[in-house]
Protein backbone atom coordinates (compact mmCIF):
# COMPACT_ATOMS: atom_id res chain seq x y z
CA UNK A 1 0.00 0.00 0.00
CA UNK A 2 2.74 2.47 0.98
CA UNK A 3 4.27 2.03 -2.44
CA UNK A 4 1.17 3.47 -4.12
CA UNK A 5 0.44 6.28 -1.68
CA UNK A 6 3.79 8.02 -2.06
CA UNK A 7 3.70 8.38 -5.87
CA UNK A 8 0.06 9.47 -5.61
CA UNK A 9 1.00 12.19 -3.13
CA UNK A 10 3.80 13.34 -5.42
CA UNK A 11 1.42 13.64 -8.34
CA UNK A 12 -0.98 15.68 -6.20
CA UNK A 13 1.78 18.04 -5.05
CA UNK A 14 3.12 18.43 -8.59
CA UNK A 15 -0.39 19.15 -9.79
CA UNK A 16 -0.77 21.98 -7.28
CA UNK A 17 2.55 23.72 -8.01
CA UNK A 18 1.89 23.43 -11.73
CA UNK A 19 -0.78 26.08 -11.35
CA UNK A 20 -0.48 28.75 -14.08
CA UNK A 21 0.10 31.85 -11.99
CA UNK A 22 2.25 29.88 -9.57
CA UNK A 23 4.90 29.48 -12.25
CA UNK A 24 5.21 33.18 -12.90
CA UNK A 25 7.43 35.45 -10.83
CA UNK A 26 8.35 39.09 -11.20
CA UNK A 27 11.62 39.92 -9.49
CA UNK A 28 13.59 43.05 -8.77
CA UNK A 29 11.16 45.63 -10.18
CA UNK A 30 12.70 49.11 -10.31
CA UNK A 31 12.71 52.46 -12.03
CA UNK A 32 15.14 55.35 -12.19
CA UNK A 33 14.63 58.60 -10.24
CA UNK A 34 13.26 61.01 -12.80
CA UNK A 35 13.20 64.81 -13.13
CA UNK A 36 9.89 66.32 -12.02
CA UNK A 37 9.42 68.01 -15.39
CA UNK A 38 9.87 64.74 -17.25
CA UNK A 39 6.52 63.41 -18.42
CA UNK A 40 7.84 59.90 -19.02
CA UNK A 41 9.68 57.23 -17.08
CA UNK A 42 10.50 53.55 -17.40
CA UNK A 43 10.18 50.54 -15.12
CA UNK A 44 12.18 47.35 -15.35
CA UNK A 45 11.98 43.86 -13.85
CA UNK A 46 12.95 40.25 -14.37
CA UNK A 47 9.99 38.04 -15.29
CA UNK A 48 10.40 34.28 -14.96
CA UNK A 49 7.91 31.74 -16.14
CA UNK A 50 8.61 28.40 -14.43
CA UNK A 51 5.15 27.14 -15.33
CA UNK A 52 4.11 24.97 -18.23
CA UNK A 53 1.88 27.55 -19.91
CA UNK A 54 3.15 30.45 -22.03
CA UNK A 55 2.43 33.90 -20.64
CA UNK A 56 2.35 37.34 -22.20
CA UNK A 57 2.69 40.65 -20.37
CA UNK A 58 -0.01 42.68 -22.09
CA UNK A 59 -0.23 45.82 -19.99
CA UNK A 60 0.08 47.51 -16.65
CA UNK A 61 -1.65 50.09 -14.52
CA UNK A 62 -0.42 52.32 -11.73
CA UNK A 63 -1.48 55.52 -10.02
CA UNK A 64 1.93 56.92 -10.88
CA UNK A 65 1.24 57.16 -14.61
CA UNK A 66 -1.81 58.06 -16.66
CA UNK A 67 -0.94 55.51 -19.30
CA UNK A 68 1.49 52.64 -19.54
CA UNK A 69 2.78 51.14 -22.76
CA UNK A 70 5.11 48.21 -23.23
CA UNK A 71 8.15 49.26 -25.22
CA UNK A 72 11.43 48.09 -26.59
CA UNK A 73 14.50 50.23 -27.17
CA UNK A 74 16.86 48.93 -29.78
CA UNK A 75 20.34 50.05 -30.75
CA UNK A 76 20.89 49.93 -34.48
CA UNK A 77 24.28 51.22 -35.72
CA UNK A 78 24.50 53.59 -32.78
CA UNK A 79 20.95 54.85 -33.35
CA UNK A 80 18.50 54.29 -30.51
CA UNK A 81 14.97 53.49 -31.59
CA UNK A 82 12.06 52.90 -29.25
CA UNK A 83 8.82 51.30 -30.25
CA UNK A 84 5.65 50.11 -28.66
CA UNK A 85 5.11 46.36 -28.50
CA UNK A 86 1.42 46.25 -29.33
CA UNK A 87 1.33 42.48 -28.86
CA UNK A 88 2.87 42.69 -25.41
CA UNK A 89 5.98 41.00 -24.09
CA UNK A 90 5.87 37.19 -24.41
CA UNK A 91 7.25 35.11 -21.54
CA UNK A 92 7.13 31.54 -22.87
CA UNK A 93 6.99 28.63 -20.44
CA UNK A 94 10.36 27.88 -18.92
CA UNK A 95 11.97 31.21 -19.86
CA UNK A 96 13.12 34.36 -18.13
CA UNK A 97 12.69 37.75 -19.75
CA UNK A 98 14.71 40.68 -18.46
CA UNK A 99 13.34 44.20 -18.80
CA UNK A 100 16.34 46.52 -18.56
CA UNK A 101 17.67 49.91 -19.72
CA UNK A 102 18.29 49.97 -23.45
CA UNK A 103 15.86 47.13 -24.02
CA UNK A 104 12.40 46.04 -22.95
CA UNK A 105 10.66 48.40 -20.55
CA UNK A 106 7.36 49.34 -19.00
CA UNK A 107 6.94 52.89 -20.26
CA UNK A 108 5.20 55.42 -18.06
CA UNK A 109 3.44 58.20 -19.98
CA UNK A 110 2.11 61.33 -18.26
CA UNK A 111 3.89 60.66 -15.01
CA UNK A 112 1.58 61.76 -12.18
CA UNK A 113 3.99 61.75 -9.23
CA UNK A 114 7.63 62.62 -8.67
CA UNK A 115 9.88 59.57 -8.77
CA UNK A 116 12.45 60.19 -6.07
CA UNK A 117 15.25 57.89 -4.93
CA UNK A 118 13.89 55.58 -2.22
CA UNK A 119 10.27 55.82 -3.36
CA UNK A 120 8.19 52.76 -4.06
CA UNK A 121 5.69 52.51 -6.89
CA UNK A 122 2.87 49.96 -6.90
CA UNK A 123 2.10 48.50 -10.31
CA UNK A 124 -0.40 45.90 -11.47
CA UNK A 125 1.02 43.87 -14.33
CA UNK A 126 -1.53 42.20 -16.55
CA UNK A 127 -0.71 38.85 -18.05
CA UNK A 128 -2.56 36.62 -20.48
CA UNK A 129 -1.75 32.92 -20.41
CA UNK A 130 -1.86 30.41 -23.25
CA UNK A 131 -5.60 29.83 -22.74
CA UNK A 132 -6.37 33.54 -23.05
CA UNK A 133 -6.95 33.74 -19.30
CA UNK A 134 -6.12 37.15 -17.82
CA UNK A 135 -4.49 37.54 -14.44
CA UNK A 136 -2.78 40.31 -12.53
CA UNK A 137 0.55 40.33 -10.71
CA UNK A 138 0.91 43.18 -8.23
CA UNK A 139 4.45 44.42 -7.77
CA UNK A 140 6.22 47.23 -5.98
CA UNK A 141 8.98 48.91 -7.95
CA UNK A 142 11.88 50.51 -6.10
CA UNK A 143 12.96 53.92 -7.33
CA UNK A 144 16.74 53.69 -7.48
CA UNK A 145 19.56 55.27 -9.45
CA UNK A 146 21.42 52.23 -10.74
CA UNK B 1 73.96 19.57 -8.48
CA UNK B 2 75.45 23.07 -8.53
CA UNK B 3 74.79 23.50 -12.23
CA UNK B 4 71.15 22.55 -11.71
CA UNK B 5 70.93 25.02 -8.84
CA UNK B 6 72.60 27.73 -10.84
CA UNK B 7 70.25 27.16 -13.76
CA UNK B 8 67.23 27.29 -11.47
CA UNK B 9 68.47 30.50 -9.85
CA UNK B 10 69.08 32.10 -13.22
CA UNK B 11 65.61 31.03 -14.30
CA UNK B 12 64.00 32.48 -11.18
CA UNK B 13 65.90 35.74 -11.65
CA UNK B 14 64.80 35.83 -15.27
CA UNK B 15 61.17 35.33 -14.32
CA UNK B 16 61.39 38.04 -11.65
CA UNK B 17 62.94 40.46 -14.11
CA UNK B 18 60.31 39.73 -16.70
CA UNK B 19 57.58 40.27 -14.11
CA UNK B 20 59.02 43.63 -13.11
CA UNK B 21 59.31 44.65 -16.74
CA UNK B 22 55.76 43.50 -17.52
CA UNK B 23 53.93 44.87 -14.49
CA UNK B 24 55.98 47.93 -13.53
CA UNK B 25 58.09 49.26 -16.37
CA UNK B 26 55.92 48.57 -19.41
CA UNK B 27 52.69 50.21 -18.16
CA UNK B 28 54.59 53.49 -17.71
CA UNK B 29 55.48 53.59 -21.38
CA UNK B 30 52.16 52.33 -22.66
CA UNK B 31 49.80 54.93 -24.03
CA UNK B 32 46.29 55.12 -22.62
CA UNK B 33 43.92 52.64 -24.21
CA UNK B 34 40.70 54.49 -24.98
CA UNK B 35 37.29 52.87 -24.71
CA UNK B 36 35.92 55.39 -27.16
CA UNK B 37 36.84 55.40 -30.82
CA UNK B 38 39.70 57.84 -31.29
CA UNK B 39 39.06 60.46 -33.96
CA UNK B 40 42.00 62.07 -35.72
CA UNK B 41 40.83 65.58 -36.50
CA UNK B 42 42.60 67.85 -38.95
CA UNK B 43 40.65 70.92 -37.85
CA UNK B 44 38.90 71.91 -34.62
CA UNK B 45 35.48 70.40 -33.94
CA UNK B 46 32.62 72.03 -35.88
CA UNK B 47 30.97 74.72 -33.80
CA UNK B 48 27.71 74.16 -31.98
CA UNK B 49 26.10 77.56 -31.60
CA UNK B 50 22.59 77.26 -30.18
CA UNK B 51 20.29 78.63 -27.51
CA UNK B 52 21.13 77.22 -24.09
CA UNK B 53 19.12 76.12 -21.13
CA UNK B 54 20.44 79.15 -19.25
CA UNK B 55 18.59 81.45 -21.66
CA UNK B 56 21.70 82.67 -23.48
CA UNK B 57 23.30 81.40 -26.63
CA UNK B 58 26.56 79.53 -26.48
CA UNK B 59 29.09 78.09 -28.83
CA UNK B 60 31.87 75.57 -28.36
CA UNK B 61 34.37 78.42 -28.26
CA UNK B 62 32.94 79.37 -24.86
CA UNK B 63 34.46 76.22 -23.38
CA UNK B 64 38.06 77.04 -24.14
CA UNK B 65 40.57 74.72 -22.47
CA UNK B 66 37.76 72.45 -21.29
CA UNK B 67 36.85 68.93 -22.24
CA UNK B 68 33.31 68.92 -23.65
CA UNK B 69 31.07 65.86 -23.82
CA UNK B 70 28.24 66.31 -26.30
CA UNK B 71 25.17 64.10 -26.25
CA UNK B 72 22.16 64.35 -28.54
CA UNK B 73 18.95 63.41 -26.72
CA UNK B 74 15.50 64.57 -25.61
CA UNK B 75 13.51 64.90 -22.42
CA UNK B 76 10.53 62.77 -23.49
CA UNK B 77 12.97 59.85 -23.73
CA UNK B 78 12.21 57.56 -20.75
CA UNK B 79 14.91 54.96 -21.02
CA UNK B 80 18.17 55.61 -22.81
CA UNK B 81 18.64 59.37 -22.26
CA UNK B 82 18.16 59.30 -18.46
CA UNK B 83 20.41 56.25 -18.28
CA UNK B 84 23.20 58.03 -20.19
CA UNK B 85 22.76 61.24 -18.18
CA UNK B 86 22.89 59.26 -14.95
CA UNK B 87 26.11 57.59 -16.14
CA UNK B 88 27.58 61.00 -16.97
CA UNK B 89 26.65 62.33 -13.55
CA UNK B 90 28.26 59.37 -11.81
CA UNK B 91 31.40 59.90 -13.92
CA UNK B 92 31.49 63.58 -12.93
CA UNK B 93 31.23 62.61 -9.26
CA UNK B 94 34.02 60.06 -9.60
CA UNK B 95 36.28 62.54 -11.38
CA UNK B 96 35.89 64.90 -8.43
CA UNK B 97 37.87 68.14 -8.81
CA UNK B 98 39.06 67.14 -12.29
CA UNK B 99 35.50 67.57 -13.53
CA UNK B 100 35.79 71.34 -13.01
CA UNK B 101 37.22 71.46 -16.52
CA UNK B 102 34.54 69.21 -17.95
CA UNK B 103 31.37 70.48 -19.62
CA UNK B 104 28.49 68.14 -20.42
CA UNK B 105 26.19 69.37 -23.19
CA UNK B 106 22.94 67.79 -24.31
CA UNK B 107 21.71 68.99 -27.69
CA UNK B 108 17.97 68.39 -27.99
CA UNK B 109 16.75 66.38 -30.95
CA UNK B 110 13.18 67.34 -30.03
CA UNK B 111 13.08 71.16 -30.13
CA UNK B 112 9.27 71.17 -30.27
CA UNK B 113 9.03 69.74 -26.75
CA UNK B 114 12.38 70.85 -25.34
CA UNK B 115 12.29 74.54 -24.54
CA UNK B 116 15.34 76.07 -22.83
CA UNK B 117 13.40 76.08 -19.51
CA UNK B 118 12.42 72.46 -19.90
CA UNK B 119 16.03 71.51 -20.62
CA UNK B 120 17.28 73.50 -17.64
CA UNK B 121 14.96 71.76 -15.19
CA UNK B 122 15.42 68.35 -16.75
CA UNK B 123 19.22 68.46 -16.88
CA UNK B 124 19.42 70.25 -13.53
CA UNK B 125 17.99 67.15 -11.93
CA UNK B 126 21.08 65.20 -12.99
CA UNK B 127 23.61 68.01 -12.52
CA UNK B 128 23.01 71.77 -12.46
CA UNK B 129 26.19 72.20 -14.51
CA UNK B 130 24.93 70.10 -17.43
CA UNK B 131 24.05 72.47 -20.26
CA UNK B 132 21.14 71.97 -22.63
CA UNK B 133 21.16 73.37 -26.15
CA UNK B 134 18.29 73.73 -28.56
CA UNK B 135 17.23 75.73 -31.57
CA UNK B 136 15.26 75.44 -34.76
CA UNK B 137 15.02 71.99 -36.24
CA UNK B 138 17.14 73.17 -39.18
CA UNK B 139 19.88 74.52 -36.93
CA UNK B 140 19.95 71.32 -34.91
CA UNK B 141 19.97 69.25 -38.08
CA UNK B 142 23.03 71.17 -39.34
CA UNK B 143 24.90 70.51 -36.10
CA UNK B 144 23.83 66.86 -36.05
CA UNK B 145 24.98 66.36 -39.62
CA UNK B 146 28.54 67.56 -39.05
CA UNK B 147 28.78 65.29 -35.99
CA UNK B 148 27.43 62.29 -37.87
CA UNK B 149 24.32 62.20 -35.73
CA UNK B 150 21.01 60.95 -37.06
CA UNK B 151 17.66 61.92 -35.60
CA UNK B 152 14.12 61.52 -36.85
CA UNK B 153 10.67 61.81 -35.29
CA UNK B 154 8.74 58.58 -35.69
CA UNK B 155 5.03 58.10 -35.20
CA UNK B 156 4.04 56.98 -31.71
CA UNK B 157 0.64 56.21 -30.27
CA UNK B 158 -2.17 58.59 -29.33
CA UNK B 159 -0.54 58.83 -25.90
CA UNK B 160 3.08 59.37 -26.92
CA UNK B 161 2.38 61.41 -30.06
CA UNK B 162 5.79 60.83 -31.57
CA UNK B 163 9.11 59.36 -30.49
CA UNK B 164 12.51 60.47 -31.69
CA UNK B 165 15.04 57.96 -32.92
CA UNK B 166 18.52 59.32 -32.47
CA UNK B 167 22.20 58.46 -32.45
CA UNK B 168 23.01 57.77 -28.80
CA UNK B 169 26.79 58.22 -28.91
CA UNK B 170 28.85 60.59 -26.81
CA UNK B 171 31.21 62.99 -28.61
CA UNK B 172 34.21 64.07 -26.59
CA UNK B 173 35.99 67.29 -27.58
CA UNK B 174 39.45 67.77 -26.06
CA UNK B 175 40.93 70.84 -24.37
CA UNK B 176 42.27 72.09 -27.70
CA UNK B 177 38.80 72.03 -29.25
CA UNK B 178 39.33 68.95 -31.40
CA UNK B 179 36.85 66.10 -31.60
CA UNK B 180 38.85 63.37 -29.90
CA UNK B 181 36.53 60.49 -29.03
CA UNK B 182 33.22 58.96 -29.96
CA UNK B 183 31.85 56.71 -27.24
CA UNK B 184 28.96 54.24 -27.33
CA UNK B 185 25.84 55.35 -25.49
CA UNK B 186 25.97 52.35 -23.16
CA UNK B 187 29.49 53.13 -21.96
CA UNK B 188 30.06 52.31 -18.28
CA UNK B 189 30.91 54.87 -15.62
CA UNK B 190 34.42 53.43 -15.19
CA UNK B 191 35.14 53.44 -18.93
CA UNK B 192 33.99 57.04 -19.14
CA UNK B 193 36.06 58.07 -16.11
CA UNK B 194 39.16 56.37 -17.48
CA UNK B 195 39.00 58.15 -20.85
CA UNK B 196 37.98 61.52 -19.43
CA UNK B 197 40.60 61.41 -16.68
CA UNK B 198 43.25 60.92 -19.33
CA UNK B 199 41.98 63.87 -21.39
CA UNK B 200 41.49 66.23 -18.43
CU1 LIG C 1 9.58 53.58 -24.13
Amino acid sequence: MKRIVLPLLMVLVAGCSGDDSGGLSVDDPWGRPTPDVATTAAFFATISNAGTADETLVGATTDACRVIELHESQMDDGVMRMQQLAGGIPVPAGTTVVLQPGGLHIMCIDKQVPLVEGDEVALDLEFVDGDGERHTESITAAVEDR
Amino acid sequence: MTTVRRTLLALAAGVALAAVAWFVVLPRFQSHVFTGTVIQSQTPAPDIALATSTGATASLGDFEDQVVVVYFGYTFCPDVCPTTLSTLKKAVDKLGGASDDLQVVMVSVDPARDTPEMLREYLGFFDPDFLGMTGSEDDIASVATVYGVFFAAEPGTADTGYLVSHTARLMVIDRDGYLKLVMPGDVTVDQLVSDLEYLL
